[in-house]
């Protein structure tokens, strides 16, 4: 009896979800055969977020040979493209590893270390999502999106904090990333004539480079990298900063002693 | 006997009856022809006139009435009045016109004399028009009529404006004359002045409302022009008195004045003038010449003149405005003579150690002269300045708050920061010496080898009055539990008891989580002892262990972390006679507490060693020892002569080890090396030859105190005594290193205690947070915080919110 009563569950359980009679079991069983509690159960735990769900399925069907071709052409295995991979899409488009563009590709990706994997499903829907199916859908994107870093200081911050993650070793994430590479990108970031969203005195860019060499600071901390910019944004130039620097405020320590390092020296 | 009176219809009648009263009541200076002049004022004749008036107005309103029946009802109720309100006032203006002034009389003493008669006829007269007050005039004014008033206020006002409005200025003249020749000193009449100022207060009547008596009169009249002539007076007064007086005279002086102002002329004035008065004065007595008074301040603190500071204090509390300055030059000063004595101090030790450097022709003056004050001249010349400045806080000031507190900044300054403290050239991140001086000063007062007349009047008392103000408390925590270690494991402390009291003392002034490696110190020696007792019962009840075998012991189980020991593995072999104490002592250590690792400091321990190698028939010599010096004379009962390589063979100890124990020996003569010198000790073929029979004056003899383990370091040096030095630095630089590390270890865990239960907050509330709970163990530097905030985000305990300003606590 009992037996029966449990099979017409597992039928049930099946009608809904068209899941494996073994899953059905599992989940009803978990539940003590209550059908209404081991179908939330399986919803929540097998499909996520379900709208998640949703979408993975619907865009399944939808995605472009082109697209997915274009996947085949940088993929390894089968299922993921890695940084060989990546690197000949950047070149394929015309960039550089080191070209601000590229960050703002692996923003779309959401690559968000340069050691992380970029799995199919991933790519396709994001690039999807920015109506790429082509390396050449891609440059025309990057190209508006270039323009868009070159004028929109919002999105400017958003790549330059993006970046942080990106450059960061995949074995010390979330740490810190070495002085002499956050200096090139600095200078990346810093130094690029045609960035009109973002103004930066050259001078205490400089001087925070020089700073940076004499004291010997080794590495650089996602706080720091995020407040670097605010702190040029903030203050123009070395008069600002003698009028209005204020070492009360939530600066991080080290911009405390560059601004006693530029005191030291001198400079103000 | 009466006469007959008047027709009560028959104005002129009236007016003509009672006009001779009247100028009885008030007084009238021109004899009038008539016959009833010479008489007083009698009853019989007030009546008379009070019934003449009375009939007067009750007749006149009821025969209104019936002349005029045809007129409305409203007539039949009128008062009549208004005929005779107009003749007395007409008398008035003419009966006050005509005063007459004596020639020898100033217009003042005219003024108060008729004023004194006038206002008593004044209330006489408004009885007898008592019946006309209380019917017509009140009418009158309740119609709006506000030019009627009662009789009384109507002579008042006629005096007003015929007597006073047209010689106000005159009359003020002379009184301020007369108040300003009693400044200077001399002797008027005050009576006429009294009242000549209580007619002004008189004279302010509101027309509106006649109840209310307002000051109008009085304080435009008198009060301004008197305030202001004050002024002008002592502006000009004291100026004067300050080029030929002292600024300390002048202080006193201006005493005398404000009293005299507020006590004795408040005969004259107005209460009303009482606080103008008193703002005027302070103004010109004291707010002009502040900068004297403060530039006096400090002469006067430096005379230490109770007297003469307590009356500067009291002039310059009058005007409350002014205190916050002077509390702030308070500060100042006793911060600047605190530093002041401390570098006195400081000079004083320089010159006596020139004078003995010149005699012993030692150059020793390249030596930190600070670390030869004695901790406690220097603990004691703090206190003696702060309770100097205590005295003059509670007597002159009579503790203000606003003194108390700037005493205690001061203090805080100059206990924390001085020459001697922080010397000048000291990096910024230095703390202060203060703690560790006072550190000493504990040492000194509770170990029982200290000298009578150091140990003198020392006390806990004043251990604490420094404790309060030092803002490095764990840098004396630190200091004190280092010695308190010596103490405890040296048995130096002069008593349980006394230890105690001060841990109690730190403890109830502090916190529980302060003291509490101290205390858990504490135990670990009580602990110990019951332990020894114990081990000794377990060896006396064991017959078959013979006490030959086990030497007596005292064994310290100290708890690894409280303890400012660090263990270093040592190379060493335990000697053979220990051995089997050592295996018995931790068998039951372990049997009582199973699972603790025990781990040997041997390089702290000690031995007393009797010696038999006096002159034959001598008491043997008693040597207090190190465990290493132990090991090494042990093998002496073997023989006589051992090299460097077989000692360190039997002892496995380092080269540096032997050489230290060495040291003390052949300095008392008790081993002979050969070849001699400080390099030869270090060679392996080196040979020691025990003195036997060894010849000492002393029988007790302590040979630990004399190791010295820096004795090679000194030796690569080359320098033997300009390197003296050295070691301490880097002890002292070690310890600022552990010192950091855990303020930095403090911080943070007060970061992630405050924000756990913020979950979000404010850059500046964080580290206000972070100062408020520091502030009983160190003052936290900004830089610390942010550096502790900086470590805390790297460990993802923190994020920084995206307004850039407040951080948030991620689980």
């Amino acid at each position: 009896m009992v037996k029966s009563m449990e099979e017409e569950a597992i039928v049930h359980f099946i009608g809904f979800t068209q899941c494996e009679p073994a899953m059905a079991r599992k989940y009803l069983s978990k539940n003590r055969w209550n059908i209404n509690y081991a179908l939330n159960d399986f919803y929540d735990s097998e499909l996520g977020g379900f709208t998640k769900e949703h979408e993975r399925s619907n865009r399944r069907a939808v995605y472009p040979k082109e697209l997915v071709q274009l996947f085949r052409d940088y993929c390894s295995e089968d299922t993921y493209i890695d940084f060989q991979g990546m690197i000949k899409l950047i070149k394929d488009c015309g960039l550089a590893i080191e070209d601000l563009a590229t960050i703002c590709l692996a923003h779309i990706l959401h690559w968000e270390n340069l050691q992380d994997k970029i799995y199919r499903d991933d790519f396709l829907q994001y690039l999807f999502e920015q109506g790429c199916c082509t390396v050449n859908d891609i440059k025309v994107v990057l190209k508006d999106l270039n323009e868009k870093l070159n004028t929109d200081p919002t999105y400017f911050t958003t790549i330059y904090n993006f970046s942080f993650g990106l450059i960061l070793d995949d074995d010390t994430r979330n740490q810190s990333i070495d002085m002499d590479i956050a200096i090139e990108y600095w200078k990346l970031f810093f130094l690029n004539e045609s960035i009109q969203s973002v103004e930066i005195s050259n001078e205490l860019l400089s001087l925070w480079f020089q700073f940076l060499a004499d004291e010997r600071k080794k590495q650089v901390s996602k706080d720091i990298w995020q407040m670097i910019l605010e702190f040029f944004r903030k203050f123009k130039d070395l008069e600002s900063l003698k009028e209005s620097y204020d070492e009360n405020d939530p600066w991080p320590f080290v911009i405390d002693e560059f601004y006693e390092y530029l005191q030291d020296t001198g400079k103000l | 006997m009466t006469e007959m009176l008047p027709r009560s219809h028959d104005l002129d009648a009236t007016w003509n009856f009672i006009e001779p009263g009247i100028n009885q009541i008030l007084g009238s200076e021109t004899k009038l022809n008539n016959k009833r002049v010479n008489k007083i004022l009698s009853p019989t004749m007030y009546m008379e006139i009070y019934t003449a008036i009375y009939n007067y107005c009750v007749n006149k309103s009821r025969s209104s009435g019936q002349f005029n029946s045809d007129s409305s009802n409203e007539q039949n109720s009128i008062l009549v009045g208004s005929e005779i309100y107009e003749r007395l006032k007409r008398y008035l203006k003419n009966y006050i016109s005509n005063f007459k002034r004596f020639d020898n009389e100033s217009f003042l003493q005219f003024h108060v004399r008729h004023w004194r008669r006038f206002t008593v006829g004044a209330v006489f007269l408004n009885h007898t028009f008592d019946y006309m007050n209380r019917y017509w005039v009140q009418k009158e004014r309740s119609d709006g009529k506000r030019h009627i008033f009662d009789v009384y206020t109507l002579c008042l006002m006629t005096w007003k404006e015929v007597m006073f409005d047209p010689n106000s200025d005159i009359l003020i003249n002379e009184i301020l004359e007369q108040i300003t020749l009693e400044r200077d000193g001399n002797i008027i009449n005050k009576s006429d002045i009294i009242t000549a100022i209580k007619s002004f207060v008189a004279l302010g009547i509101d027309p509106q409302d006649l109840k209310k008596l307002n000051l109008n009169v009085y304080i435009q009249v008198f009060e301004k022009p008197f305030l202001k002539r004050t002024e002008e007076y002592y502006v000009e007064y004291s100026q004067n008195y300050l080029v030929t007086h002292s600024v300390t005279d002048y202080i006193f002086e201006a005493h005398r004045i404000i009293s005299r102002e507020e006590k004795s002329m408040s005969l004259y004035w107005d209460d009303h003038t009482r606080k103008p008065l008193s703002e005027a004065l302070n103004a010109v007595l004291i707010r002009n010449h502040i900068d004297k008074l403060e530039q006096d301040f400090v002469t006067l603190l430096d005379s230490r003149t109770n007297v003469k500071i307590s009356a500067l204090y009291n002039l310059i509390q009058r005007d409350f405005t002014l205190l916050p300055k002077l509390a702030k030059a308070f500060e100042e000063y006793v911060k600047i003579t605190g530093e002041n004595e401390v570098s006195k101090l400081l000079a004083t030790q320089k010159e006596l150690l020139m004078k003995e450097s010149t005699n012993g022709s030692n150059n020793k003056l390249h030596l930190n002269i600070s670390s030869h004050v004695s901790p406690k001249d220097y603990i004691k010349k703090l206190l003696e300045v702060y309770e100097i400045f205590r005295l003059i806080t509670n007597e002159c000031f009579i503790n203000d708050p606003l003194f108390t507190k700037a005493l205690d900044n001061a203090c805080r300054s100059y206990i924390n920061n001085n020459e001697l403290a922080l010397p000048a050239g000291s990096p910024k991140s230095a703390t202060s010496k203060t703690s560790e001086m006072l550190a000493k000063y504990s040492d000194q007062l509770l170990k029982r080898l200290t000298k009578q007349e150091i140990s003198n009047n020392m006390s806990i008392d004043d251990i604490m009055m420094i404790f309060k103000f030092l803002t490095d408390k764990d840098v004396f925590e630190s200091h004190y539990r280092r010695l308190f270690a010596k103490r405890l494991i040296h048995g130096t402390s002069t008593s349980d008891e006394d230890e105690e009291a001060v841990i109690q003392r730190l403890q109830s002034e502090n916190s529980m989580e302060y003291t509490g490696k101290i205390t858990k110190m504490f135990q670990d020696v009580r602990l110990s002892k019951v332990l020894e007792t114990e081990y000794d019962q377990m060896i006396k009840k064991n017959i078959g262990l013979r006490r030959e075998k086990f030497p007596e012991l005292q064994p310290f189980i100290l708890a690894e972390n409280m303890w400012p020991f660090s263990y270093q593995a040592v190379e060493y072999n335990l000697p053979e006679e220990l051995r089997l104490s050592h295996e018995k002592l931790e068998t039951v250590y372990t049997n009582k507490h199973n699972g603790r690792i025990l781990k040997w400091l041997w390089p702290l321990c000690r031995a007393e060693l009797r010696a038999n190698i006096g002159k034959p028939g001598k008491a043997p010599f008693n040597f207090t020892v190190t465990l290493f010096q132990l090991s090494i004379l042990l093998q002496f009962n073997n023989k006589d002569v051992l090299t460097l390589e077989e000692i360190q063979e039997s002892t496995n100890l380092s080269i540096q080890n032997i050489a230290a124990a060495m040291v003390p020996f052949i300095k008392f003569k008790l081993v002979q090396q050969t070849p001699p010198g400080l390099e030869a000790l270090v060679k392996q073929d080196t040979k020691f030859t025990i003195a036997n029979p060894y010849k000492a004056l002393k029988t007790n003899i302590n040979f630990a105190s004399g190791v010295k383990n820096d004795i090679l370091s000194s030796l690569n040096a080359k320098i033997q005594d300009t390197n003296y030095n050295a070691p301490n630095d880097i002890e002292a630089e070690k310890l600022e290193k552990e010192l950091n590390t855990e303020r930095q270890i403090f911080l943070e865990a007060c970061i992630v205690r405050i924000m756990k239960s913020k979950r979000k907050l404010p850059h500046t509330m964080l580290v206000n947070e972070c100062i408020s709970q520091s502030h009983k163990r160190f003052h936290a530097k900004i830089s610390m915080i942010k550096r502790a905030i900086d470590n805390v985000i790297q460990k993802n305990y923190l994020q920084r919110c995206d307004d850039g300003e407040s951080y948030e606590y991620l689980a």
